[in-house]
């Protein structure tokens, strides 16, 4: 039998289970991005709290050390393989005799690694704004909370919608690496085929052009869901659109 | 109105301000005027604690800015600012620009503060323009919402800090008239500006600083015709070519 006949008599015998991992690795992909963001905006916040001239010592203190504490997180998320981070994390929890699942274990690694990239991506949304607009918010008597809650963050959210598609793509990809730990994932169900009929790969192509085809669907889904957001947009441009206040 | 005591700011590299001493009154427009460097935006900036001075004090009617949230609030709420690059709110409409801190600061319900809104821009005859985004506004109309933006606080003072310098020629002329038509209706106003013509027209007076200093504190027909000082005599010269 041909190379391309294995393949197809592998992928029929198999679709249930590369689906099966296709489902984890999209859960994970998503609701890793999801967390992460959610983890982004509160670590980002953390990092931007505002000192003032005459605050307390003690105030100054706890917002001076969180920030720090910020700072080391990204630093070490960004500064090692998330395969490393996901061994730490899945044996760490062992050792400590906390039983955690597979799957949870995985989102978990997911979520904190992108959190530290997103965090890094609304840093620069931030720092990207100019200051002129806090300045402008600050002199109509709005304090430093609402500046940031109602001025730079939504500014910032939009322009890092691309950012965050990226990630989500990256994570597609990249949660192969949970496989280590066990997490059945696409990857991993690709591995589980191969070694039951040793057709590695046979194997191991169905899972990249699973993978591709994913991705580019992925990019597809993105890029029209930009296109909705500047449609938005520019129905604001015409002066006599009721737009909504 | 607002009182500058011994005001003195240092960035690290030498006063700016360096020991300024103002009262400035209800119901008259003052034009700051001086070269650059001379520490007129700097000072503007410390009426309103943009800018927290390095030494002395500023005083609104009777409350002593200090940098606690109350205090700003309470002091920035009643004096508003313009200023030169505008710094709309690039994700918000004009009339969303001109709702938000009467919403927020203020605690005006939706349809007061769009009311205010709506007079404010009115005013400043951007009626047709109120769903715009400012990517889409000139920079004479963006300036203008800007303008509203400030009047929609209801505001007893509103600093200017040279709110022509980043438009284009032909832009000028409307902001101008827009701020001119504050001055008849009586508003108090600090402006900083190179504009002659128009400190001539509506100035009640002058204050010429140089080098941190105030040089000249004077009425403004005074100044422009007979100003005292050879350092105001000579800027002057130079701006009228």
């Amino acid at each position: 039998m041909s190379f391309l006949g294995r393949m197809t008599q592998l992928f029929l015998e198999g679709y249930p289970l590369l689906l099966e991992g296709l489902r984890s690795t999209l859960l994970l992909a998503s609701f890793g991005t999801v967390f992460g963001l959610v983890i982004a905006l509160f670590l980002i916040t953390i990092q931007k709290l505002h000192v003032m001239d005459k605050e307390p010592l003690m105030s100054r203190i706890v917002k001076k050390t969180s920030s720090r504490l910020t700072k080391m997180y990204v630093a070490f998320f960004r500064g090692t393989p998330m395969l490393v981070q996901a061994m730490v994390f899945y044996y760490g929890l062992n050792q400590m005799g906390v039983r955690i699942g597979f799957f949870a274990a995985g989102l978990t690694v997911v979520s904190l690694n992108t959190a530290a990239y997103l965090t890094e991506v609304l840093k620069a949304g931030l720092n990207g704004l100019d200051v002129g607009q806090s300045e402008a918010a600050l002199s109509l008597g709005m304090t430093h909370g609402q500046t940031y809650r109602l001025i730079l963050l939504p500014q910032a959210l939009k322009n890092m919608v691309p950012a965050i598609g990226n990630e989500l793509i990256v994570n597609i990809k990249d949660t192969a690496v949970l496989s280590v730990i066990g997490v059945g994932e696409l990857f991993y169900m690709g591995r589980a085929m191969a070694s039951r009929t040793f057709l590695y790969t046979e194997a191991f192509v169905i899972v990249s052009i699973i993978y591709l085809i994913t991705v580019l669907v992925m990019v597809e889904i993105l890029k029209r869901l930009t296109n909705l957001t500047d449609k938005d947009a520019s129905r604001l441009m015409s002066s006599h659109s009721e737009g909504s206040v | 109105m607002i009182t500058v005591e011994n005001l003195m700011k240092d960035f690290g590299q030498g006063p700016i301000l360096n020991d300024v001493n103002l009262t400035f009154n209800e119901g008259e427009v003052t034009v700051i005027m001086g070269p650059s460097g001379s520490g007129k935006s700097t000072l503007l900036r410390c009426l309103n604690y943009l800018e927290v001075p390095t030494l002395g004090q500023v005083t609104y009617h009777d409350i002593t800015l200090i940098e606690t949230p109350d205090i700003l609030q309470q002091v920035r709420k009643e004096v508003a600012m313009v200023f030169q690059s505008f710094y709309l709110f690039n994700h918000m409409t004009a009339l969303e620009n001109c709702m938000l801190a009467p919403r927020k600061v203020l605690g005006l319900s939706k349809e007061d503060a769009e009311k205010k809104a709506v007079d404010a821009l009115t005013e400043v005859g951007l009626k047709d323009f109120i769903h715009r985004l400012p990517k889409t506004l000139s920079g004479g109309q963006k300036q203008r919402v800007a303008i509203a933006r400030a009047l929609a606080m209801e505001p007893n003072v509103i600093l200017f800090d040279e709110p022509t310098s980043a438009l284009d020629p032909e832009n000028v002329q409307e902001v101008l008239q827009t701020i001119a038509a504050l001055a008849k209706k009586k508003m108090t106003m600090i402006v900083v500006t190179h504009e002659m013509g128009f400190a001539k027209k509506v100035a009640d007076r002058v204050i010429f600083m140089d080098e941190g200093q105030v040089v000249e504190d004077e009425n403004a027909k005074t100044f422009f015709i007979a100003p005292k000082t050879e350092r105001a005599r000579n800027f002057i010269k130079n701006l009228s070519f």
